[in-house]
């Protein structure tokens, strides 16, 4: 018995090629660095100005306000990026490890940045304060990007194994 | 019930899915092209005998492969793909064909009484008369008559993806064979 008695049913659409090229949409390595780079930014953004807006009591109302908003909206793209990133666009392995090296260069840059602003600049206590966050985000980039490093390995490992019982069972 | 189509099933076609899911899992491109070209087809096959339309088959298969690459990353066991796939296919296809899935099942075999084996010449069956007839079976019998007849997939990999024991998986093969085998004699004595 075969299931390929029905001509209607049995050409294949869409076609193998069709699908490899829908499939290259939603793996392109572009859109999902541009989302974790759009999450980035945004929890820059929410952590700068957020920190203004929490320790600045002094600031006129509108501005205080202007700053809840732009905060809210950087917190909102954040939780946007992040859910691109874990329905839509997701991280493969080797996609694990680059985005968390960006994540560990892009928040320990913030955070040096903005504790030199804090020394150097006014609103001191804002950005040591948006540093200090930063700091944590580093870290957390930094635990990420082992434990990223060590699922690649782990599948890397499995793959030998997996070649290596291909290879076994060629063998007469 | 013995899971017998070690004939059709080796381990190295195992190893190469799993080899070919692990580099999926590592976001290497070739290993993706490479299980498309080797899972599509049957995919397609199955889709458009549960679908008996291949506009619906297109499109539903197109969403089986959008979600089986957002989620490929999360798949523990690689080596289960084959069930993992159908199962997704298999959602998809009663997520579209609602009403075809909502007859209800009757789970009337006795396990004891069915044969200990199935063997390949069991698929050996002409399915030129069957193709129409398929259509006119409950969807959850020809769901796994045609996982079954698909030719790739084990007693095991069709509980996986329908999520029910291999036992149930037997029972239900047997009665969709016993209705197919009934539709045909009627259909042939009316002709």
């Amino acid at each position: 018995m075969t299931l390929r008695s029905n001509a209607a049913l049995d050409s294949v659409r869409p076609s193998v090629a069709d699908v490899q090229r829908l499939a290259a949409i939603g793996l392109s390595v572009r859109a999902r660095i541009g989302y974790v780079t759009l999450l980035m930014a945004s929890v820059l953004v929410a952590t700068a100005v957020g920190s203004l807006w929490a320790t600045e009591p002094a600031l006129p109302l509108r501005t205080r306000a202007a700053l809840g908003v732009i905060t809210l909206m950087a917190v909102g793209w954040s939780v946007f990026a992040g859910w691109v990133l874990r329905t839509r666009r997701v991280l493969f392995g080797r996609d694990r490890v680059i985005a968390a090296r960006l994540a560990l260069t892009f928040s320990t840059v913030a955070a040096l940045g903005m504790a030199a602003l804090g020394y150097w600049g006014a609103r001191g206590d804002a950005m040591y304060y948006a540093a200090l966050v930063n700091a944590g985000f580093a870290m957390a980039a930094w635990v990420l990007l082992r434990r990223a490093r060590r699922h690649v390995e782990r599948l890397t490992a499995r793959r030998r194994d997996a070649q290596a019982r291909m290879d076994g069972a060629e063998l007469p | 019930m013995q899971d017998s189509m070690r004939d059709e099933l080796t381990p190295q076609d195992a190893a190469r899915d799993e080899w070919l899911v692990l580099g999926c899992q590592l976001g290497d491109r070739d290993a993706f092209d490479a299980l498309i070209a080797r899972w599509h087809p049957p995919l397609w096959r199955y889709l458009a005998r549960a679908a008996g339309d291949a506009d619906r088959a297109a499109d539903m298969s197109q969403d089986v492969w959008v979600r089986v690459v957002s989620a490929l990353p999360r798949l523990r066991e690689p080596a289960k793909f084959r069930g993992w796939l159908f199962g997704i296919a298999r959602r998809v296809a009663m997520d579209r064909l609602r009403t075809k899935y909502a007859t209800p099942v009757f789970e009337t075999e006795n396990l004891a009484e069915l044969p200990d084996a199935i063997t390949a010449d069991d698929r050996d069956v002409d399915i030129e008369r069957m193709a129409a007839e398929l259509q006119r079976l409950p969807a959850v019998e020809r769901d796994v008559l045609v996982l079954f007849y698909l030719r790739e997939l084990s007693l095991a990999d069709i509980a996986a993806a329908t999520e029910i024991p291999v036992g149930t998986v037997k029972s239900r093969l047997h009665r969709a064979r016993h209705l197919l085998r009934a539709q045909m004699a009627s259909t042939g004595e009316r002709s």
